[in-house]
């Protein structure tokens, strides 16, 4: 048990807790159990004006031991339709939670990352083909379109959990 | 030279060494009054009028031998560092150089002729009392005083305040193995030092270093004083020999040195404002010490001071907490979100704490902030209270 993590897991915390206000597209960070500072769960709310409007994805984030010289392994709960997130396991393909990680990062920033990332893909690195491949050819209304209809399934669906 | 020798070498090599010790003086001397006793195991008795050495020649030669003593030194440092390895060179670092110091001495002093500085200066010893040249004996007890008693002193006032440390009561117990535990508390009683005897050793404990200090500072600073007065010993050990210098050349007529005089005079006003300021400060700690007492003697009154002060740090840490959030970003680590501790710098600029930045070098060295190459080596610890 690192003492350095619980410690700077709890600072982090604190600061989310503060300035909950100031991020409109995260719905909810917090850890699954209060007690537990290594597993924490997020919820990231579709941008306005982007085909994942009025959805709500699911994040969960394992926190190592080793944090935050490590990052943390955050992938998506809710299936959705991105060419940087693997379809099926939610795994994210975002060059800050691997090679570009720096201990600068919090979690908080990291959400807003992903959360652009939602509406900044990036094709050249696909986890979901069929998605990269429609933004590749440059086909934004079927791109725009498939990512509207999985929201819808899987997305909106989650609100009645 | 060479047909004689061969012919009958005993003979003629005596007669020629003899000759030549006369006639040329050997070449390591120099020019001049050179090398009496070498090879005449009598010194020339006769009395050397020549006009004693001024300040400025001897403190020259001092240097000068200064300076090749360092350079023995560190040839002799390096030759042992080569032959037994550098783990014991620096064990026995004091003892090489004494060595290599009681070298020098030996081979100029001892041997009867001058050391380089004093070449180099034209000054040579003599026995201030009977102005004659200095005897064996006298020139063995100034090698020894100037060499072997700093050494000794040295070493001798650490042993003294190592065994004068205060002891704790029980050490003995704590020593003794179990076989011996009989034993030993048998032979307590007797072990067991005076009340007077641990008194005084507590008391060479205490002062020797101030004692030490002010021989160092201030003794030393007389003697030279003295010196720039009279230009007679420069150092203690001439002093306490009894040797002092002369030129041994004749001096031209316009060639008066002048003294250190001022010197002199500006030592003894600054051990004068010294000994003023040591007497006021006496003055203050007894006055110091009697208020301490009287508030010693009222306990309450020493422990409402101490609730106060709680106080006023409690306050203190108060204030910590209503620091504007600015504040206490800027003191920050990004790291581990805390305030830094031994804020240490990267070459960009950016200020974290050293173990947060250090494990994140191991792992990737590169800032985590601009992500410019840093190199472990080149983080920078720094000292001054930044904010
Ligand atoms: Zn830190
Ligand atoms: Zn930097």
């Amino acid at each position: 048990m690192s003492t350095a993590v619980h410690r700077r897991m709890l600072k982090e915390y604190l600061a989310i807790q503060k300035n909950s206000a100031t991020r409109p597209h995260l719905e909810l960070l917090e850890p699954i159990q209060e007690d537990d500072l290594l597993h924490w769960q997020a919820i990231l709310l579709g941008t306005a004006d982007s085909g994942y409007e009025g959805g709500r994805f699911r994040l969960d984030i394992v926190i190592p031991t080793s944090y935050p010289i490590q990052p943390p392994t955050i992938r998506f709960l809710t299936t959705i339709c991105h060419p940087n997130v693997h379809f099926k396991t939610g795994e994210i393909c975002l060059d800050i939670l691997k090679s570009e990680w720096t201990p600068s990062w919090t979690l908080e920033s990291v959400c807003v990352a992903i959360s652009s990332l939602l509406t900044n893909p990036e094709p050249s690195s696909p986890l979901n083909c069929d998605a990269a491949n429609l933004l590749r050819c440059g086909d934004m209304a079927g791109y725009n379109s498939l990512v509207k209809m999985y929201t819808a399934l899987y997305a909106m669906d989650e609100d009645q959990e | 030279m060479s047909s004689p020798s061969s012919s009958s070498p005993g003979g003629s090599h005596t007669a020629n060494s003899a000759e030549r010790s006369h006639t040329t003086p050997s070449p390591a001397v120099g020019p001049g009054l050179s090398a009496p006793g070498v090879l005449q195991p009598a010194a020339p008795k006769f009395k050397l009028s020549l006009p004693s050495a001024s300040q400025p020649d001897i403190i020259r030669a001092n240097q000068k031998d200064s300076y090749y003593q360092q350079i023995l030194k560190d040839q002799v440092k390096d030759a042992v560092r080569e032959i037994f390895g550098s783990r014991r060179q620096h064990m026995y670092q004091t003892e090489v150089d004494v060595f290599s110091d009681l070298c020098y001495y030996s081979l100029t002093t001892l041997l009867g002729t001058q050391t380089l500085g004093e070449e180099y200066c034209d000054i040579m010893q003599i026995k201030s009392s009977s102005s004659t040249f200095p005897s064996l004996p006298r020139r063995s007890a100034l090698v020894f005083w100037h060499v072997l008693i700093p050494y000794i002193y040295s070493k001798g006032s650490q042993e003294l305040r190592r065994r004068t440390k205060p002891q704790p009561a029980q050490r003995p117990h704590h020593h003794a193995g179990h076989r011996l535990d009989a034993t030993l508390s048998e032979e307590q009683p007797p072990r067991e030092p005076s009340p007077a005897l641990i008194k005084a050793k507590a008391f060479i404990h205490n002062w020797l270093p101030t004692l030490q200090n002010f021989f160092k500072s201030h003794g030393h600073s007389a003697h030279l004083a003295v010196f720039y007065f009279f230009g007679a010993y420069y150092s203690f050990s001439k002093r306490v020999t009894g040797i002092r210098y002369i030129f041994n050349r004749k001096l031209s007529p316009g060639e008066e040195r002048s003294g250190y005089e001022v010197l002199g005079v500006l030592i003894v006003i600054q051990l004068a404002i010294q000994f003023y300021q040591w007497r006021r400060q006496l003055a203050v700690d007894a006055q110091e010490k009697a208020s301490a007492a009287a508030l010693q003697a009222g306990k309450t009154l020493a422990g409402e001071a101490v609730a106060v002060e709680e106080e006023s740090e409690e306050e203190e840490e108060e204030e910590d907490f209503t620091q504007t959030a600015a504040e206490i970003n800027i003191r920050k680590c990004t790291l581990c979100l805390d305030p830094r501790t031994n804020t240490t710098a990267t070459p960009c600029g950016h200020l974290f704490c050293w173990t947060c930045i250090r494990e994140w070098c191991q792992n990737k060295p590169e800032c985590p902030l601009c992500r410019q190459h840093v190199q472990i080596s080149a983080l920078l610890p720094i000292y001054t209270k930044l904010y």
